[in-house]
C-alpha cells in the first residue's frame, strides 16, 4: 500500500520540525481519546467544550489551572535537567513526596516567623529531594548502574514513608478522614484567589536552569558529559562529578515542588499528595523536547488536560482516563521524535525519479 | 577477458543531497569475474553510489542494469533479490548470537522450524560451499575481526549474491587476515562473481584489483586496467593533481626553540588492570618529531593517555617544558600547551550529537573569549568555532548543526586543527592518518610539519614504518609496554625497526631515549 513512497532519512532535522511533530502527536492523542470516549457513549466535543469553558471562563477555573501548572513545571523541569546529562530521572514522584514530607515536618513542628520558615521549608524540600536521588546518582556516576530502575524504585519507598507519617505519627487527631497530617502553620503568600506564588518560584527555577545550562561553563561541561562521557574524560571534564551534581539538582527541583505543594496548595501532608506529578513530569519533558520555554508550554497543556479530567469527574469520567491519555501521549511523542528524522517521498515507479 | 560479460552496470547515475551533488552522471560497468576497485577520497561519492546500488538510496536519474536487464530497486531487499550483496565496513552482526544464527537471521530461506543442530549443519555446508573456514556454533562476539568478516561474506553469498561489494574491508584486519581475505576474494572472482572493492588505500587497490574506477568529487575521474597504474598515477587521479609526497625536509626550527618540551623518567602505568607501560623514559625537544613505532596494542595508547593526563602514572615522573605534570588533569595538561589527537578520535575526540560550536570549544571553553568567570558566551564560542573552521578549511551551512552531520574526513580535520591550535609545546598524534584518504593525509602531514617548524615537539604514533621514516626525526620503538630502542633517523631502517618491534633490544642504545 506504500508502493510508490519511501522513507528518507533527514540528515539534520531542525528543532522546528521536531516541535511540529510533537504537536501532531498531541493532536493525535487527543483525537484517539475523543474516539474512545465516543465509543463509550460520551460526547467528547461537548465534554471538551464544557471543560475548557469552565477552565478558562471562570476565575476559579483559572486559579485551579495555575495551581496545577506550578508543580508540573517543576517536575517537568526536574526530568529535563536529568536529560541534560542524558539520564532519565524517573524518580520525580518520590522526590516530590520526600520534599513534601520534609517541608511538612518543619511546617508542622518548628515554630518561627513565616518569612523565615517558608524558605526553610523549601530548602528542606530541596535537601530531601536530593537525598532521594543521591544513591541512584552515585551508583550511576561511579558504577554505571541504570538510573531509570533505581530512581523508579525509590518512588515506592517514598510513597510508603509519606503514607506512614500522614496516617501515623503526624496524623491529625481531630480529622476524621485518616489520610492526612496535622495542618502546616505557614502558607505561601497568595497571588490571586487560590493561586499562590508557587508559580513564580517554578518559573524562576526554569529561568535559573536555563541560564545555568546554556550560559555557564559548568552547564557546557554537564551537557558535554551527557553527550559523550569518553570525550569528556579526554578533555579533563570531571564527568562523574557533573553527573552527580546535575542529578542532585534534578532531585532538588522535584523536592522543591513537593515543598511548595504542602506549603501552598494543600497545607497538610496527605497520602496522595503528589497526584502523579512526578510521572506527568516525564511526559512534559518529552513534549518539551529539550527546550526550557517548552517545559512551561508543555506543563500548561498538561495542566489543562488534568484540570479537564477533574472537572469531568462530575460527568462520570475518572481522572484515570487523563492518566491513560498521558501514557498514550508519551508513546506518540516518542514516535514523533523518531518520525521527525524522516521524510516521506513519492517515487515515480517508472523512472525511479523522486520528488518531495 | 576477450568478451567480458556484464555483471552490473551503472549508467548516468545522479544523486543530490541538499546543497551537494553526491553523484554526478556516474557510469561504471562491473564485469563478472573481475575484482573492480572503487577508489576515492572521503566524500568522493563512493558510499552514496553503493547505497544506490544496494537499494538504500534512489538515484534522481540514471539506470542500473544487472546482467543486461534494467532493474529498479525500491528497497534493500530488491537489491539482494537481484543478487547484489554488500559487506559493510562496520559489520551488521548480532554479537551475542552464534555464527549459524547470524547467517540465518532475516533470511527468507531459513526454515520456520529448525533445530540448532540443523542450523549448524546448514551453516557448515554454506561455509564449505564458499570456501570459508567458519565454526557455526561460535559466538560472533568472541571472533576476531577477520572471522566476523567471513561471517558477513558467507551471509551475503548465501543470499545469492552475484555481485559482492566489500567496503574498506581491510581497515579492521591484521596483515595475515588481509592476506586470507585477498585469497578468498580471488576465489570468488574465479566463480564468476563480480567483486567491487571499495578502498582509499592505493597499495591494496594495486595488489588486488583487475580494474579500478577512480571517483573524484562525485564524478568518475576514470576507469583503468590496474596493470597500467602505479600509486603515483592513482593518487593524482584521486585528488586531481600531483601529490607532494616526497621525503619531507628535516626540521628548520631555530635552535632557540629546541629545548626539551617533554621528559618521561621511569614511567610505569596500568590500563584496565594490566601493566601497560613499563619503566618508559623518553624525551622530546621542540622542533622535532619523535615517531613511536610498534604493533598497535603495545602500550602506545597508555603512553598517550599518561602524557595527556588521562591516566595517572603508577611511578616515574613526567615533565612538560620543565614542569612536573604527573597527576594533572587533561585540561591542566592542555593549558601547558599540549594538544592530543587521540587514537579513537571519533569516539573520544568529539561529542557528535552536539553542535559544531560545542565541539570546537572543547579545549578553550575555560578561558576568554568563550567564557569569563564561569559565564559561557555563545558569541565568543561561535567566533572560536568560526576561526577553527576557516583554518581547517571546512565549510558548513551553520555552526549549530550537530558535528556528526559532517563527513568523517571533515570531523577528523576539525579535531586535528583544534589540537594543533593548543599544541604550543607538544602535539601527541596517535595514528592520525588512520582512515584518511590521500588528500587528507597530505594536509595532516602539513599540519604536523607546521607545528614542528613553530617549535613544538610532536609525538607521532604509527604502525606504518614508511610513514615514520618520512616524517620523524627520531624513532622510538615500543614492545610490551617498553621502549625497546630509539634510532636517529639517519640510522633507522625498516629492518632495524622491525627487529625492535619484535622485542629485540637495541644493543647500541638500550632503553634510554
Amino acid at each position: 500500500m506504500f508502493d510508490g513512497y519511501r522513507l528518507e532519512r533527514i540528515r539534520v532535522p531542525g528543532a522546528r520540525r521536531g516541535a511540529l511533530f510533537r504537536l501532531i502527536a498531541v493532536l493525535l492523542a487527543l483525537a484517539v481519546a475523543a474516539a474512545v470516549l465516543a465509543l463509550l457513549g460520551h460526547h467528547p466535543l461537548t465534554m471538551g467544550r464544557d471543560a475548557l469553558a469552565y477552565t478558562f471562563g471562570s476565575a476559579l477555573g483559572l486559579q485551579d489551572l495555575g495551581s496545577l501548572v506550578a508543580p508540573l513545571v517543576m517536575t517537568g523541569l526536574a526530568v529535563m535537567i536529568g536529560k541534560r546529562v542524558n539520564l532519565w530521572n524517573i524518580g520525580g514522584e518520590g522526590q516530590f513526596y520526600m520534599g513534601a514530607w520534609a517541608a511538612a515536618g518543619i511546617g508542622i513542628f518548628v515554630p518561627g516567623p513565616a518569612v523565615l520558615m517558608l524558605p526553610l521549608m523549601a530548602l528542606a524540600g530541596a535537601a530531601a529531594g536530593m537525598a532521594w536521588i543521591v544513591v541512584p546518582a552515585y551508583a550511576r556516576a561511579r558504577a554505571n548502574v541504570d538510573e531509570i530502575i533505581t530512581t523508579l524504585l525509590m518512588n515506592f519507598i517514598a510513597v510508603l514513608i509519606v503514607g506512614y507519617f500522614a496516617t501515623g505519627p503526624w496524623r491529625d487527631p481531630g480529622q476524621t478522614i485518616s489520610a492526612s497530617s496535622r495542618p502546616i502553620q505557614f502558607a505561601l503568600p497568595g497571588l490571586y484567589g487560590d493561586l499562590n506564588i508557587g508559580i513564580i518560584v517554578a518559573l524562576a527555577l526554569v529561568v535559573g536552569c536555563w541560564v545555568l545550562f546554556t550560559r555557564t561553563a559548568w552547564g557546557y561541561e554537564a551537557s558535554y558529559v551527557g553527550a559523550n562521557t569518553d570525550s569528556a574524560r579526554y578533555a579533563g571534564i570531571p564527568a562523574a562529578r557533573r553527573v552527580m551534581a546535575t542529578l542532585l539538582l534534578s532531585g532538588a527541583v522535584a523536592g522543591i515542588a513537593g515543598a511548595i505543594e504542602v506549603s501552598g496548595t494543600v497545607s497538610r501532608l496527605q497520602v496522595g499528595i503528589s497526584s502523579q506529578f512526578g510521572y506527568f513530569g516525564i511526559v512534559i519533558a518529552a513534549l518539551a523536547g529539550g527546550s526550557f520555554p517548552g517545559i512551561v508550554l508543555a506543563a500548561f497543556l498538561m495542566a489543562v488536560l488534568i484540570n479537564a479530567g477533574i472537572i469531568l469527574e462530575t460527568q462520570g469520567l475518572s481522572l484515570n482516563a487523563v492518566i491513560a491519555l498521558t501514557g498514550w501521549l508519551l508513546l506518540l511523542t516518542g514516535i514523533a521524535g523518531v518520525a521527525a528524522g524522516y521524510r516521506l517521498r513519492r517515487v515515480h515507479p517508472r523512472t525511479g525519479k523522486v520528488s518531495a | 577477458m576477450s568478451q567480458p560479460e556484464p555483471g552490473v552496470a551503472l549508467r548516468h547515475i545522479t544523486k543530490t543531497f541538499p546543497g551537494v551533488i553526491a553523484n554526478d552522471d556516474i557510469s561504471i560497468a562491473f564485469r563478472k569475474g573481475e575484482i573492480h576497485a572503487l577508489l576515492g577520497e572521503n566524500g568522493a561519492g563512493k558510499s552514496t553510489l553503493m547505497n544506490i546500488l544496494t537499494g538504500i538510496y534512489r538515484a534522481e536519474s540514471g539506470e542500473i542494469e544487472v546482467e543486461g536487464r534494467p532493474v529498479h530497486f525500491r528497497s534493500a531487499a530488491d537489491a539482494i533479490a537481484a543478487g547484489i550483496g554488500m559487506v559493510h565496513q562496520h559489520f551488521k552482526l548480532v554479537m551475542a548470537f552464534t555464527v549459524a544464527q547470524n547467517i540465518h537471521m532475516g533470511w527468507r530461506e531459513t526454515p520456520l522450524w529448525l533445530s540448532q543442530t540443523n542450523l549448524s549443519a546448514r551453516t557448515a555446508r554454506l561455509a564449505e560451499e564458499f570456501g570459508m573456514a567458519l565454526d557455526p556454533d561460535a559466538i560472533v562476539g568472541d571472533l576476531s575481526a577477520g572471522e566476523q568478516q567471513r561471517v558477513e561474506i558467507v551471509r551475503v553469498l548465501a543470499r545469492g549474491a552475484r555481485v559482492l561489494i566489500v567496503d574498506e574491508p581491510t581497515a579492521v584486519l591484521s596483515p595475515a587476515e588481509v592476506a586470507s581475505l585477498f585469497t578468498a576474494l580471488h576465489r570468488l572472482r574465479g566463480t564468476g562473481r563480480a567483486v567491487i572493492f571499495i578502498s582509499h588505500k592505493l597499495n591494496e587497490v594495486l595488489d588486488i584489483s583487475d580494474r579500478v574506477t577512480i571517483l573524484r568529487r562525485g564524478r568518475v575521474a576514470g576507469t583503468r586496467d590496474t596493470s597500467e597504474m602505479d600509486s603515483r598515477k592513482l593518487a593524482a587521479m584521486m585528488i586531481g593533481r600531483e601529490v607532494i609526497f616526497s621525503r619531507l625536509p628535516r626540521s628548520t626550527a631555530p635552535d632557540g626553540l629546541r629545548r626539551e618540551v617533554l621528559r618521561l623518567d621511569g614511567v610505569s602505568a596500568t590500563s584496565s588492570g594490566r601493566r601497560a607501560l613499563r619503566d618508559v623514559s623518553l624525551s622530546v625537544h621542540g622542533g622535532e618529531i619523535l615517531g613511536i613505532a610498534g604493533v598497535a596494542g603495545n602500550g602506545q595508547r597508555t603512553l598517550t593517555e599518561v602524557i595527556a593526563g588521562m591516566v595517572p602514572p603508577d611511578s616515574g615522573s613526567i615533565h612538560i617544558d620543565g614542569q612536573p605534570s604527573a597527576g594533572m588533569r587533561p585540561d591542566a595538561v592542555a593549558r601547558l600547551g599540549v594538544g592530543h589527537i587521540p587514537e579513537d578520535r571519533l569516539k573520544s575526540g568529539f561529542a557528535g550529537a552536539l553542535s559544531i560550536v560545542a565541539n570546537a570549544v572543547l579545549r578553550s571553553y575555560r578561558s576568554p573569549p568563550v567564557s569569563r568567570r564561569g559565564w559561557f558566551s555563545a558569541t565568543g564560542a561561535a567566533a572560536v568555532a568560526g576561526t577553527l573552521l576557516a583554518e581547517a578549511d571546512v565549510s558548513v551551512p551553520n555552526l549549530g548543526i550537530p558535528l556528526q552531520s559532517l563527513s568523517g574526513g571533515n570531523q577528523q580535520r576539525l579535531i586535528a586543527r583544534r589540537e594543533c591550535r593548543i599544541a604550543q609545546r607538544l602535539l601527541i598524534a596517535a595514528y592520525p592518518m588512520r582512515g584518511l584518504d590521500v588528500g587528507a593525509v597530505e594536509r595532516l602531514r602539513a599540519m604536523l610539519m607546521e607545528r614542528r617548524e613553530a617549535g613544538a615537539g610532536v609525538i607521532l604514533i604509527s604502525e606504518e614504518i614508511d610513514e615514520l621514516l618520512e616524517l620523524a626525526d627520531r624513532i622510538a620503538v615500543m614492545h610490551h609496554g617498553r621502549i625497546t630502542g630509539t634510532l636517529e633517523i639517519s640510522e633507522a631502517t625498516p629492518e632495524r625497526i622491525g627487529l625492535l618491534m619484535g622485542g629485540e633490544r637495541d644493543r647500541m642504545d638500550g632503553a634510554r631515549v
